[in-house]
């Protein structure tokens, strides 16, 4: 989290949010230490840590001047935190006065965050692509789509995100994942020789409903089916073998339909023998594209009493459907077209080698976003030698080629170089670094072509360019990726209410608010909608059944449309169901979870975490009277300890009361009536949540800046800290100018220093 | 390129054997008679336990009859040890605040007190297992098997500002490197056994001969690259580099375990059952295929990441497994969360049994095993960590008296118990992360 110019509560911390900024966008000029600092430190830390061992290692005291603050900027940033959460100084000891905290902050914050003229860029370490980025770069990179990287282990995650460098760790398991796919994108990339078998066995078959896994294969109990959608890059002749057995019992055989693409293609009488399965074949002709291939079981039968427990219940067992093809000789011009990528035309009379030289060249440059050495080169032709002596085809040869570029650390992190010092980054630098923000994958051709002409330093091209980023599809990638890790759709993933209390909440409920939350950011940042919208508007994204849930009257089909809703009941981020619910409880609502979700995510002045021991609130008991949550909270502020935090959670929260757990509006709980007023710190009354999403947009400032701050994290893949504090505000100053609209924001991100230029690790 | 390994090609020929050795893994054989490996294994329950119904009632001495949790466990009684008194100090907070689970898991084997991060800095220490799999690792083709039925979690900080790299991870193989796990029965096998499909002997052993040239590769381009990079950036390909190393090692190793006779009888599963006592078990066998078959000697698995609050439809439990950890003393509440700790031990039981019934010469899998089993958190409700619940299971080879209740001084180091745990094992440490010497009356 960044140490910016906020209190950890947001009221009353309005006036100092520009703090390191006068208005109107002029740096202040940095405070003497020695004079402005120096002396309050002295009246209010040096009784304690004005030794030579002093309490947790910190000695502000022993430092004269600005020059030798900054070089002790890790220490001074402990102090800030400590001033900030006002755990220092402790209570036993003299209290500065509030000004003379507020001033104090804001002076250190100034002089740590150093001159923005002549900014620290800071370092980002180097970043291994995650699992939604190395799925992309490969279908970018090769055509292939590769759907594996669900088996990768899970990636880690760090301030919020889970593409930040320096958390991003490399297990042997995971690099043992990389190798195998790499092996696998070279050979489904590449055509060699004859047709190769797609094997489809196990959880590879795939059911919609019915399918029970045996020992032997998918379980057909009931009249259902078990299918794939195999992609075909080649029309022509197939061959399909489904292997199968089936139970028998009454009067006919156990039956199997083969059908492709919904049509009946074939049916089988499929005899029992579980231990030697029968193989079914027969030849197929497929066009390109995706094809619906199922096994079906159609005459289910049952009979529980039959004497004969043997004669009772007839059901069918898939075991592996294998497709192999296309059959025949294959016309060039017909490859697949990741194949032609690689391999523009078969070499014909010219040197293998050389012609491998070239294409492998070509396809590296491309694999490490920057142009591949001869070295490099000459490094992975080592490769194809050895298929050569092992005399294999040119086609093999090229598979091992680009095996090893894929599982080479060039292709697997991004990198970027350390001269020591500050420096500008490359054009090809920039070019991945807006590539994998905005579309979590490898430059284009056009980002390519503009690095190779050393454009990618001009402000103009820069800005064209993000906005002919974001107008592409692939900016779903963002929305996926920043978007939904700022809504915490992760951990509402996870989010599982009690079944008895809430049986209105299901899986496709789930699923519907994750898009409904998907796309109201998408929509922002596809019409280029101001970024206030995200907390107060008057639409949202709903289908038939998350309306009818939600009981807005008139959505009829399962297309998710924008329908226009009352503001004083839906529109904006904090009344989204997903973000109401992934802040409940399984049993109820939690007004101190929804009040924590404002202050972290929309506000960025997260509270301290609870305190050891801090109590839980009591279930209510059977018998005795029920109480609120609202009552409830009223007991537990009643202790100071509590309050001091709570008194600024759990208003914001209650504003919110008139959800349940699950997101759906009420007008009661346990307690009664809602009450879904509050009351702020500085005074401030509301009464709903359409006041409270103005009370929201009223502080905007605070919104501003901690949307800056994740946007960085985000495409910069590490955390911020002081230093960063310049970029930050030329960021939140941009939303301020242009109607805070979202590509204003996402440029002046791509804009800031810490995005064009790399720093070097501080000592 | 090819140089240093060619000598590597021609293995996978099988060996005929008499049946009742060929039973036998033949790194085993290979050895001693006398003396077959001891595998060690630790396996982790999340949320803390009903403590008093997993305390036996008698006091040290004969484990005569066991605690309620663990009834399911009366075939293998025989083989236990459970230990009263352990403590893990360095997960409490220490002036950290909140953040238990995820603390006291990455503390769990390690017996370090973990950076409180949710950042770049991750800082805990090397485990139990890894300082075991740096050793004995070395003779089987996997160093170590990491196993679980829950994915890492991926939702930003995962406990009160801890990482979630602490809360899903108690195997750390250096003080910044979790090892991740895996979670998918299928994959674990075709990890241990290979994809299967019908590649001859001479195919496959040509792809290996490509794998461990592009692993020479790598290593070159990551030499190369490592000279352009600032510290931090080194230490990352670093773990690159590890991993390289460690899978050049796997394909080194020569093949002469008796893979064949382990999977006799064995199905490939065929993915993550629905069921989680399904799921438990299925990776319970993988384990202990992976034992059986010598392929390692050391794993851990974790039944559940620690803060899990799934529900156990088969225990009778709709309620999340978290929430009901912390009972308040609500009577309701802690019998659901003691359904759910029995339910743990039945799958525990499972794989006991399992071990049992395989014969290793005149032993069983599990006289040669060195289990430990058990929570990082004693009691769920009050998150304290003295008291943890510790079960010991085998005989590690017929060296370790079992079938008692030990109860050690409270507060006594539970890393005490790796430092004897590994001493038995052959692998010599000094001091493992808080520990003061090796527990007494164990061995």
């Amino acid at each position: 989290m960044l140490l910016s110019t906020r209190s950890v509560f947001f009221l009353g911390s309005i006036t100092f949010v520009m703090g390191a900024t006068m208005p109107g966008g002029a740096q202040a000029k940095p405070p003497d230490y020695a004079k402005k600092i120096l002396p309050l430190m002295k009246s209010y830390c040096a009784s304690c840590h004005d030794t030579k061992t002093p309490p947790a290692g910190v000695n502000p005291i022993q430092y004269r001047n600005s020059n030798e603050v900054l070089k002790a900027s890790n220490e001074f940033e402990r102090v800030l935190r400590a001033l900030k959460a006002g755990t220092m100084p402790p209570v036993s000891a003299k209290q500065p006065t509030a000004s003379e905290r507020k001033k104090l902050i804001e002076d250190l914050e100034i002089l740590l965050s150093g001159d923005c003229k002549l900014p620290d860029p800071g370092r980002v370490t180097i970043r291994r692509l995650n699992r939604a980025e190395y799925a992309n770069t490969i279908r970018d990179l090769v055509g292939v789509d590769f759907k594996e990287t669900e088996d990768f282990p899970s990636d880690d995650v760090g301030y919020g995100f889970d593409n930040i460098g320096d958390v991003l760790t490399v297990s042997p398991l995971l690099l043992e994942k990389y190798m195998q796919a790499a092996e696998k994108i070279a050979e489904r990339a590449i055509m060699v020789g004859g047709p190769k078998p797609t094997l489809y066995e196990g959880e590879d078959l795939l059911a919609d409903k019915g399918r029970t896994f045996t020992e032997i294969g998918s379980g057909l109990f009931t009249n259902s089916e078990v299918f794939v959608n195999h992609p075909i890059d080649l029309a022509g002749d197939y061959r399909l073998k489904v292997r199968a057995c089936g139970n028998q019992a009454g009067p006919e055989a156990c039956k199997m339909q083969i059908l492709v693409d919904g049509k009946v293609h074939q049916t089988f009488d499929v005899p029992q023998k579980p231990d030697k399965p029968t193989d079914f074949e027969f030849p197929l002709l497929l066009e390109a594209g995706r094809h619906r291939i199922a096994a079906a079981f159609t005459n289910d039968f049952y009979n529980p009493n039959d004497p004969n427990p043997a004669n009772r219940d007839r059901n069918l067992i898939v075991v592996s459907i294998e497709i192999t093809g296309p059959v025949g000789t294959v016309d060039y011009a017909r490859m697949p077209e990741s194949h032609r990528r690689i391999i523009p035309a078969k070499p014909a009379g010219e040197d293998e080698l050389n012609t491998a030289r070239k294409y492998l060249t070509s396809f590296a440059t491309r694999a490490f976003r920057r142009p591949a050495t001869s070295e490099e080169v000459e490094r992975v032709l080592q490769l194809f030698k050895l298929g050569q002596k092992n005399k294999e085809s040119f086609e093999r040869c090229m598979q091992l080629g680009v095996q090893a570029i894929l599982t080479s650390p060039n292709f697997l992190f991004r990198a970027e170089s350390d001269f020591g010092k500050p420096r500008d980054l490359t054009s090809y630098e920039v070019a991945s670094r807006l590539s994998y923000f905005l579309w979590s994958s490898m430059p284009d051709e056009e980002l390519f072509a503009l690095a190779a002409k050393n454009q990618l330093q001009n402000d103009k091209i820069l800005e064209a360019q993000v906005k002919r980023m974001i107008a592409d599809p692939k900016s779903q990638a963002f929305v996926r990726g920043f978007g939904a890790q700022w809504l915490l759709l992760p951990k509402f993933a996870n989010f599982a209410p009690d079944r008895k209390l809430f049986p209105a909440f299901d899986s496709s409920i789930k699923n519907a608010m994750r898009t409904e939350a998907l796309m109201l950011f998408g929509y922002v940042l596809q019409e280029n909608r101001s970024a206030l919208e995200l907390l107060d508007c008057d639409y949202t994204f709903v289908n038939d059944k998350l309306a009818f849930y939600y009981d807005i009257p008139g959505v009829t089909g399962a297309e998710f449309r924008r329908v226009t809703v009352d503001r004083k009941q839906r529109g904006g981020v904090i009344t989204l169901g997903s973000t109401l619910a992934l802040t409940s409880n399984p049993n109820r609502t939690s007004p101190t979870k929804r009040g924590k979700y404002v202050l972290e995510q929309i506000l960025g002045t997260p509270p301290p975490p609870p305190p050891p021991g801090a109590d839980q609130l009591q279930e209510n008991v059977k018998g005795a009277i029920p109480l609120s949550i609202r009552q409830k909270l009223a007991e537990h502020r009643k202790n100071p300890d509590c309050a001091s935090c709570h008194d600024q959670l759990d208003p914001l929260g209650f504003g919110l009361e008139n959800y349940n757990a699950i997101g759906q509006w009420r007008y009661s709980d346990d307690g009664g009536d809602i009450d879904s007023s509050g009351v702020l710190t500085d005074g401030t009354k509301f009464s709903g949540p359409s006041e409270l999403k103005g009370i929201l947009v009223a502080r905007k400032q605070l919104f501003f800046q901690s949307f800056a701050e994740k946007l960085l994290t985000y495409a910069l893949g590490r955390g911020l800290n002081l230093s960063d504090n310049c970029s930050v505000e030329e960021v939140t100053k941009m939303s301020n100018l242009n109607e805070s609209k979202l590509h204003s924001m996402l440029t002046a991100v791509v804009l800031t220093d810490a995005f064009r230029k790399q720093g070097t690790l501080k000592k | 390129m090819i140089n240093r390994r060619t000598a590597l090609k021609g293995i996978g020929c099988t060996i005929s054997l008499p049946l009742l050795e060929a039973m036998m893994p033949l790194n085993v054989m290979a050895q001693s008679v006398k003396a077959p490996p001891v595998r060690m294994a630790f396996m982790f329950v999340p949320n803390g336990m009903d403590i008093q119904n997993w305390t036996p009632n008698s006091a040290a001495g004969a484990l005569n009859e066991l605690p309620q949790i663990l009834k399911s466990l009366e075939g293998v009684k025989s083989q236990l040890n459970i230990l009263t008194g352990l403590a893990q100090h360095n997960a409490a907070a220490l002036g950290d605040g909140p953040g238990d689970h995820a603390r006291s898991t990455a503390t769990w084997l390690t017996g370090v007190h973990v950076k409180k991060t949710a950042g770049s800095d991750i800082q805990c220490g090397i485990s139990a297992d890894q300082v075991a799999a740096q050793e004995l690792g070395k003779l089987t083709r996997f160093a170590s098997l990491e196993i679980g039925c829950e994915r890492g979690a991926v939702a930003g900080d995962c406990d009160s500002g801890y990482s979630c790299a602490y809360s899903s991870n108690v195997s750390w193989r250096s003080a910044n490197t979790p090892n991740a796990k895996e979670v998918n029965p299928r994959l674990v096998f075709e990890r241990l056994f290979g994809a299967g499909g019908n590649e001859t002997p001479e195919a496959r052993a040509r792809r290996e001969q490509y794998r461990v040239s592009i692993l020479d590769y790598v290593m070159e381009d990551a030499s190369k690259l490592r000279s352009q990079l600032g510290l931090k950036d080194q230490q990352k390909l670093e773990e690159y580099l590890a991993g390289v190393r460690e899978i050049e090692r796997r394909l080194q190793v020569v093949e002469a375990n008796n893979i064949k006779a382990a999977l006799d009888g064995v199905v490939k599963p065929t993915g993550i059952p629905a069921d989680f006592d399904e799921h438990i078990r299925l990776m319970g066998d993988m384990m202990v295929l992976a034992f059986q078959a010598d392929l390692t000697r050391i794993c851990t698995f974790m039944f559940a990441n620690d803060g899990s609050n799934r529900s156990y439809a088969k225990a009778g439990v709709s309620e999340g497994h978290h929430d009901m950890s912390h009972h308040g003393r609500d009577a309701y509440k802690m019998g659901q969360k003691n359904k759910i700790d029995r339910f743990h031990a039945e799958q525990l039981a499972y794989v006991l049994n399992k071990m049992q019934s395989i014969k290793e010469f005149d032993r069983t899998l599990l006289d040669n095993s060195l289990i430990c089993y058990g929570a990082g958190i004693s009691d769920g409700d009050r998150h304290n960590h003295d008291n943890l619940p510790i079960l010991m299971a085998g005989k590690a080879g017929g060296t370790l008296k079992t079938g008692r209740h030990i109860v050690y001084e409270p507060g006594t180091p539970m890393n005490n118990l790796f430092v004897s745990m590994l001493d038995r094992v052959g692998v010599k440490v000094e001091k493992l992360g808080d520990s003061t010497g090796k527990l007494r009356e164990l061995f």
